[in-house]
């Protein structure tokens, strides 16, 4: 009886073991087929065709050759991040161990954080999480740095640097460079300004085979929080570099009655985006939703225009200068007299 | 042709008359707690073309009524683990949190051809099923994806049971699914999209039949009464799907399980 117990134990736990067996083997390695797995892929998933005006059957035209005649993995890279770049979105790109095929956004950007802290908020320190720096703009106005939002503890933090900035009547949130991070994060700092609940935006999601296919239109709101919120006057500073879920701060503040955006545009990169894997290892995302504006519908690649503008340039920076920053104490200041 | 054969089937299973239909019901109900290890191999190509795999606890628990002639099973199980990807072997980044429930009924009759030591059974099974998975990949600054695969089966089962012993019973039992309701996300599954979730969307259903949704689950098991009215259980399971869509999905697992059946009241 022990002899065909045993055999059944060794066929079962050989059966179990081999499991992933039962799959059919993962997607083919070889480079066309790698090429046309991401142009699938991004044809079936990305959302923003239609803003983009790209003809994606076309670039398949134009990069299929180049994926075939390919002589080494370097070559498929290059021809899939070139055909990637073509939707000139900051979400999308080819990741290959250390190097990136992304979209880089060309237009100018000025912000140095040292000039900020040597000249502008001197006090400046990190609040407890580290998510953001803190400090006085002026003798009552405060100054807040996200330099992303990636990580938690960003709600929290913000409380304590409100709490430690005192009793400071107007402040300025600085998310110039600002690279972007988990849409909560943006949120919970934008819930510490909000009087009541107010709709920011509406999104979309990517929602069949379909270019067009999409979800219904969804309203994003913003609502209060946290243990403390500020109702004097905020200025908000962006500019180019602000992306992604810095964009959705954005956003949330600009419906707030007490918030100013000063700066210039920001980088329009919309969307949430959608990470991928390939068989071979590497790696590649895009986005799949669609935001609006209640004011203004789809910002990708446009971005948020400011209330204010102000772009700055290298000159003034290299003198220790920060115009969207002088602008921003101004606005407050006026505000808080009026 | 295969499609009105197997319903055909499945329906006449139904009608057939039972074996002994002259006997007491003898009814007789069971409860049991199933656990074991599960190992599950998927790819779910709407996260990834990659193979996750690897092992996780699963537990059951299934309430039977018997008579003679007929048995009628309720099962509700759930398995949850941490998936591995086969291009890694490793448990770190890409890997994939997994979440696998099933609610499955199951009936059948005993075919007159049954003798008095083997029990031959023929009926349905209808079963709902769901996957849900939390993939973290592994991208420069990105965010995890949810996915789901959800289906509601219906086919024919075959069974058997023979005692090899006073005490001791080996069972067998085979489900092929021939029709499903396939609920399937198109994109990220929102309530698993961790970062700022969205209320937006749904799942899509489809109706599949075994052109395009393939699936088979088998149970093996071994009964061995404790004392009367208890009954300890080595199972094995076994249950594939596949579905060909353009949301590609493919599942398998396989699991030993130790069960412990009561008896709650009826005949013994």
């Amino acid at each position: 009886m022990t002899r065909p117990l045993a055999g059944v134990a060794a066929a079962t736990a050989l059966a179990v073991g081999c499991t992933g067996l039962l799959l059919a083997p993962d997607g083919a390695l070889d480079r066309p087929a790698l090429f046309e797995h991401v142009w699938r892929d991004v044809d079936r998933q990305y959302a923003l065709f239609a803003l983009k005006a790209v003809n994606w059957d076309s670039l398949h035209d134009v990069y299929a050759p180049r994926a075939a005649q390919a002589a080494s993995d370097d070559d498929l890279a290059d021809a899939i991040g070139a055909m990637l770049r073509e939707l000139r979105d900051v979400h999308v790109g080819l990741y290959v161990g250390l190097r990136a095929y992304v979209y880089r956004d060309s237009r100018p950007a000025f912000f140095d954080s040292a000039v900020v802290h040597g000249r502008y908020v001197a006090d400046a320190r990190p609040a407890p999480n580290g998510r953001l720096r803190f400090g006085h703009a002026g003798p009552d106005v405060g100054y807040v740095w996200i330099p992303n939002f990636r990580g938690s503890g960003f709600g929290t933090d913000l409380d304590a640097a409100l709490a430690q900035l005192g009793d400071v009547r107007g402040l300025i949130v600085d998310v110039r460079h600002s690279r972007g991070g988990e849409g909560q994060n943006s949120l919970a700092i934008a819930r510490r300004f909000a009087d009541r609940s107010r709709v920011y935006g509406f999104v979309q999601f990517r929602d069949g085979p379909g270019h067009d296919d999409f979800s219904t239109v969804a309203p994003q709101e913003v609502s209060p929080a946290g243990t403390r919120r500020f109702s004097g006057p905020v200025a908000v500073l962006t500019n180019r570099r602000s992306v992604s879920a810095t964009e959705w701060l954005v956003l949330a503040m600009r419906v707030l009655p007490t918030v100013t955006v000063v700066g210039d545009s920001t980088a329009g990169g919309s969307g949430h985006v959608l990470p991928r894997e390939l068989p071979n290892g590497w790696t590649y995302s895009f986005s799949i939703s669609l935001w609006h504006a209640p004011d203004s519908g789809p910002f990708e690649e446009m971005g948020l225009a400011p209330d204010v503008w102000v772009r700055g340039s290298a000159e003034e920076l290299a003198a220790g200068r920060d115009a969207a920053l002088d602008t921003a104490l101004a606005v407050v200041r006026r505000a808080m007299q009026e | 042709m295969r499609r009105p054969i197997v319903v055909a089937a499945l329906a006449g299973s139904l009608l057939v008359p039972a074996s002994g239909a002259q006997e007491a019901p003898n009814l007789e109900r069971r409860l049991s707690l199933v656990v074991g290890p599960l190992f599950i191999a998927q790819r779910d190509e709407q996260a990834s073309p990659v193979r996750y795999g690897g092992a996780t606890p699963f537990l059951q628990v299934t309430y039977a009524t018997r008579t003679n002639r007929r048995r009628v099973e309720l099962r509700v199980g759930g398995a949850t683990g941490t998936l591995r990807s086969a291009l890694t072997g490793a448990y770190d980044l890409p890997r994939q949190r997994t979440w696998r429930g099933w609610v499955e009924l199951e009936y059948a009759r005993r075919l007159r051809a049954s003798d008095s030591r083997t029990r031959l059974l023929f009926g349905g099974l209808i079963a709902a099923r769901g996957t849900l998975i939390h993939h973290l990949y592994d991208v420069p600054g990105s965010n995890d994806g949810g996915y789901a695969f959800f289906g509601t089966i219906l086919g024919p089962v075959v069974a058997i049971e023979r005692m090899i012993g006073e005490h001791t019973t080996l069972k067998a039992r085979l489900g092929i699914p021939v029709l499903a309701l396939i609920g399937r996300p198109y994109s990220v599954f929102y309530p698993l999209y961790i970062d700022h979730p969205p209320r937006a969307g749904g799942l899509r259903i489809r109706v599949a039949t075994v052109d395009a949704f393939q699936a088979a689950d088998f149970t093996a098991a071994c009964a061995a009464m404790l004392r009367p009215g208890a009954e300890l259980v080595v199972g094995y399971h076994l249950v594939v799907e596949r579905y060909r869509d353009v949301q590609p999905f493919r599942f398998a697992s396989q699991g030993v399980s130790l069960a412990l059946a009561l008896r709650l009241g009826g005949a013994q």
